[in-house]
């Protein structure tokens, strides 16, 4: 009977986790009992052979893993800071578009090189215009920006003053599309 | 010689980093943390899910919830009580997703899978390497036992043999009464000593 209730407390008593009362009651019982006394001992060696299972260390791209997605997920929730700067970007574009189209501001033309809405205002054209025809440009970009020398563009509208054609052409339609 | 002034007595305890994560957004404080609870949360993650490769993933994981719940984080409480609780969640996240993908594994197709994981161990180099062998065979079937044990009870078998947690930290972790982990314990050594007393002569 009492080495039933002893039993189930042996895991415990191993763990450290009986207070010191029963500490020694167990302890006095296992000096009296062999069966027990050496259940404790088969316990012991079962607790010995589950540390054979050894740890593992991290592998070498765990901390360049970790970093990565602890950036990923910095990035995710705005501060309220950073919502109100990009409103703040966002309306001060708005302002310089709207400006530009009601001609508050006439873009410069003294500049040597233009946007593409600088040069439909050169060329009296819409920007959608200059899209349509921008492969027969002379132009270069930068990133996905596409810009125009001055003089290149000149020199283009000469070569067109040359050519007999209507200049309607340019838009590879005939028919209509009259501005 | 000395050491550095990580290990020194001065060093700052893991529930005052966590306070400096928490009140400031201190990232040194919050990578010392990591740096000193990475590989036993890994393993912790590692025994749960039998998965090395998972178990990195889940680790991770669990240091990015840490970062992001710093906030509710109360210093009444042990750091590693709070950190092992988040890592609990995600191992049995992990575990239900695991169970909820449309490939079943079979029992053969996981001791395979634990064969795998066994030789992408490295050799320990101390071991002669007969030694290695059985050492080998011998924490495939370790991981083949607790494997079986139901989540409940390996949670608390590896919390308390692995970590050397005591029952009342395990009882906050797995949110339940001390005397509940204690009869886990109990139960779960009895299952792996049956299922592993082939290996003990």
């Amino acid at each position: 009977m009492e080495c039933e209730q002893i039993r189930d407390e042996m895991v415990m008593f191993l763990d450290n986790e009986v207070s010191d009362e029963k500490r020694e009651a167990i302890q006095a019982h296992l000096d009296s009992c062999a069966d027990c006394s050496s259940e404790l001992e088969s316990l012991r060696s079962f607790k010995q052979l589950c540390q054979d299972w050894k740890d593992i260390s991290p592998s070498r791209e765990w901390t360049l893993e970790f970093r990565r997605k602890l950036a990923n997920a910095r990035e995710q929730p705005m501060t309220e800071l950073e919502v109100l700067r990009a409103a703040v970007i966002g309306l001060s574009r708005r302002v310089r578009e709207l400006e530009e189209s009601q001609s508050l501001f006439p873009p410069t033309l003294e500049s040597e090189i233009m946007t593409v809405d600088e040069l439909a205002r050169y060329l009296r054209l819409s920007t959608e215009q200059i899209f349509d025809i921008i492969d027969q440009l002379p132009r270069f970009q930068i990133g996905y920006e596409y810009r125009f020398k001055r003089e290149s563009i000149d020199q283009w509208i000469r070569s067109l003053e040359q050519r007999p054609y209507p200049q309607k052409y340019l838009w590879g339609d005939w028919s209509g599309r009259e501005e | 010689m000395l050491n550095s002034s990580e290990d020194s007595y001065m060093a700052p305890t893991d529930e005052e980093l966590m306070l400096k994560v928490k009140d400031d957004g201190d990232g040194r404080a919050f990578e010392l943390l990591v740096q000193r609870h990475r590989k036993p949360i890994l393993n912790f993650v590692y025994r749960f899910l039998c998965d090395q490769e998972v178990a990195e993933d889940v680790s991770q994981e669990v240091f990015l919830r840490l970062w992001a719940s710093a906030g509710t984080y109360l210093p009444i409480a042990r750091f590693t009580t709070f950190l092992y609780t988040i890592a609990r969640n995600l191992c049995l996240n992990a575990l239900a997703k695991s169970r909820n993908a449309p490939s079943m594994q079979s029992l053969d197709e996981t001791d395979t899978e634990i064969d795998r994981q066994m030789q992408g161990k490295t050799a320990d180099p101390s071991g002669s390497p007969e030694r290695e062998v059985i050492g080998k065979e011998t924490e495939r079937m370790i991981m083949e036992a607790t494997g079986k044990l139901s989540p409940e009870h390996r949670l608390v078998f590896i919390l308390t043999e692995y970590h050397g947690l005591s029952y009342q930290e395990v009882a906050a972790i797995v949110q339940c009464p001390m005397g509940t982990v204690a009869s886990r314990k109990n139960a779960a050594v009895r299952q792996l000593r049956s299922r592993l007393a082939s290996l003990r002569e």
